[in-house]
């Protein structure tokens, strides 16, 4: 392969993966190819050891991948943390595998957590709803009192329930990315 | 090399190299490839991320002697990231020492 082969088939395939600042890393190998020539190898000698473009592509992809994994620590972001998820379990299916049963029971018991908080919520909304019903019909101030606090406090329990379950959330979430970028660094590059 | 010992290594070479001295392109990818048999051009991509998370920092210097060539400088950031990683690579190997040692004397 010739300088100008090597440096046309690597944009075609950084466009293929969608990696960015493609000049500059095509000027990386310019000169990588200037060095080499200068130093007496020949064009297909220095494109062979640089080996596939196809890898290089990749690999520039996966670098930006771990990037993004890496900065989801210092700057916490839900959507960010789901999309860096799915994309690793597509590039290793393996994952899914190892994290399919834990993950049934972490996703179940979340889902219950959320639930019961909701649920919480909701009964405290709806005693508030009934209120003005109920004092209609029974003129005890202390009945009304007693419906208010009542309302009041599961609504306070919904709100800790909620706290309690986004800090798991995050927490658990955290936990898987740290995990796959962990995992990350023994997938690549195949 | 088994590529799945090579990710995690290469970064670490890169970064105890680069703390060293200044490097360009070229002849990282030359001292690294005495030692390792890896795809030379899989390197730029490890060198762009490191500066892109400000790790490194480049700058150009003309040569009399061949084309320019566009350094890689150890940032404050990158030592403490190069020291941590080292540090892990250590106990790592201590560990894997207490494990497997005896067979490799």
């Amino acid at each position: 392969m010739t300088k100008q082969e090597f440096l046309k088939s690597l944009e075609d395939n950084l466009k293929l993966n969608q990696v960015h600042d493609i000049k500059e890393i095509l000027s990386d190998y310019e000169e990588h190819f200037q060095h080499g020539l200068s130093k007496g190898k020949i064009e297909a000698e220095i494109a062979a050891n640089l080996g596939s473009t196809r890898t290089i592509a990749k690999a520039y992809q996966t670098e930006n991948m771990i990037k993004v994994v890496k900065n989801t620590n210092s700057k916490f972001s839900w959507s960010l943390a789901l999309t860096v998820i799915c994309r690793l379990l597509i590039i290793a299916p393996f994952n899914f595998i190892v994290l399919f049963v834990p993950g049934i029971l972490l996703f179940t018991f979340l889902v219950i957590g959320w639930s019961f908080s909701a649920a919480l919520g909701s009964a405290s909304l709806a005693l508030f709803a009934t209120l003005p019903a109920v004092g209609a019909l029974m003129t005890s101030a202390w009945l009304w009192l007693a419906g208010i606090s009542a309302g009041f406090s599961l609504l306070g329990l919904a709100a800790i329930g909620g706290m309690i379950m986004f800090l798991l959330s995050k927490f658990i979430l955290l936990g898987l990315i740290s995990y796959l970028q962990w995992n990350l660094k023994f997938i690549l590059e195949k | 090399m088994n590529p799945q010992f090579k990710k995690g290594v290469l970064e670490l070479c890169v970064l105890n190299m680069i703390e060293k001295k200044d490097y360009y392109g070229y002849e990282l990818v030359e001292d690294i490839s005495k030692v390792f048999e890896i795809s030379e051009g899989t390197l730029y991509p490890i060198l762009r991320r490191l500066t892109e998370e400000k790790y490194f920092e480049t700058y150009l210097k003309e040569s009399s002697e061949g084309p320019s060539r566009k350094y890689y400088r150890i940032t404050k950031l990158g030592k403490a990231f190069q020291k941590e990683q080292f540090k892990q690579w250590i106990e790592f190997n201590q560990q894997v020492e207490k494990l497997i040692g005896k067979e490799i004397k």
